[in-house]
């Protein structure tokens, strides 16, 4: 078997629903997953965050926790934080909310990657691997600060900037 | 002048430090392994979604909708069809994101739609997705949305 695994890298799973949650920390156990820390609502994941290490959060958008704060308040939070290892966090966001539109706020917001619901064991690992294999550099604009929106392959940006490269070696997340 | 460029920023993440640069690919399998193990927790789970999509629905009844009755109700729906693809009911998740396209518009969700949704998701729960009207009833439900919404 070739290939790293999961059993060091530290999980946040934030989803109000207790099926999805379940679901998906059985699927990352099986994977080989061991640290798992799971959250009902936002409110919640931003204390968690705050007291214990993550490597990857898997963020649901429509939370509630009466508060009207969504999973995208998260993201929004986590992006803006001075912590380096919260602003620059993989985010993987979980959404039956498709549509186009949907997917370009989350992008928009921050979200490294995008898992749609109904979402296969398959899809999971597929986003994994993605965060593991094709890491994201993050872009720092004046109104956007995340993921690069584009891919490496691709040219210019839609604004047909090009970007400033700084690269930060050794800097973890 | 850099500053009015966008910076872009390479960063090792603590997720590559503990990984290395790929993922075993043995990972999926083993993955899909324990998905299925959870099939029958997953099904009982989309049981509960349906009813607390009824009863998101009953609450709505007769009062005036308000932004938490009906984000209630969105939620319900987004959950049945999350848990319906995931445990293998196709048409229960096309009729549910069906539902959830007529509600993200108010003016489109008349409630005999919204109810034809919900009786119809009921049926294919009980009855299951094999009769060759479900995939007719589906159908006819998306169509309904798509005109409401145009």
């Amino acid at each position: 078997m070739t290939g790293g695994s999961l059993a060091n890298v530290n999980f946040l799973i934030v989803d109000d629903s207790p099926h999805i949650r379940r679901l998906v920390t059985t699927m990352l156990r099986g994977m080989g997953a061991q640290h798992l820390h799971e959250a009902k609502d936002s409110t919640k994941a931003l204390d968690l965050l705050e007291r214990v290490p993550v490597d990857v959060a898997l963020v649901d958008w429509m939370l509630d926790d009466g508060t009207g704060r969504t999973g995208m308040d998260v993201v929004w939070h986590l992006r803006r934080s001075p912590i380096e290892q919260q602003a620059f966090l993989p985010v993987i966001m979980m959404s039956g909310h498709t549509e186009r539109q949907n997917i370009e706020l989350a992008r928009d917001t921050g979200v490294t990657e995008f898992l749609a619901k109904p979402f296969t064991a398959r899809s999971l690992f597929q986003r994994l691997q993605t965060l593991v294999e094709s890491p994201r550099p993050f872009v720092k604009t004046r109104s956007y600060f995340g993921p690069d929106r584009r891919r490496r392959s691709e040219g210019p940006g839609e604004d047909g900037e090009r970007r400033f490269v700084n690269p930060r070696r050794g800097t973890e997340t | 002048m850099t500053d009015s460029l966008p910076e872009l920023i390479e960063i090792r993440s603590s997720l590559s430090v503990k990984v290395g640069r790929s993922l075993s690919p043995h990972l999926a399998q083993l993955a899909e392994q324990a998905g299925r193990k959870m099939m029958t927790e997953m099904s009982h789970g989309l049981e509960e979604a349906l009813e607390g999509l009824i009863a998101a629905w009953q609450m709505m009844e007769g009062v005036p909708v308000t932004r938490e009755t009906s984000r209630n109700l969105f939620k319900q729906a987004l959950e049945v069809k999350s848990l319906g693809g995931i445990c293998g009911n196709p048409l229960v998740t096309r009729v549910a994101h069906s539902l959830c396209r007529l509600l993200t518009n108010d003016k489109a969700a008349s409630d005999a739609l919204v109810d034809a949704h919900v009786n119809t998701l009921r049926a294919l729960l009980r009855d299951g997705e094999g009769e060759p009207s479900a995939l007719m009833l589906a159908r006819e439900l998306e169509n309904q949305v798509f005109q409401s919404l145009t």
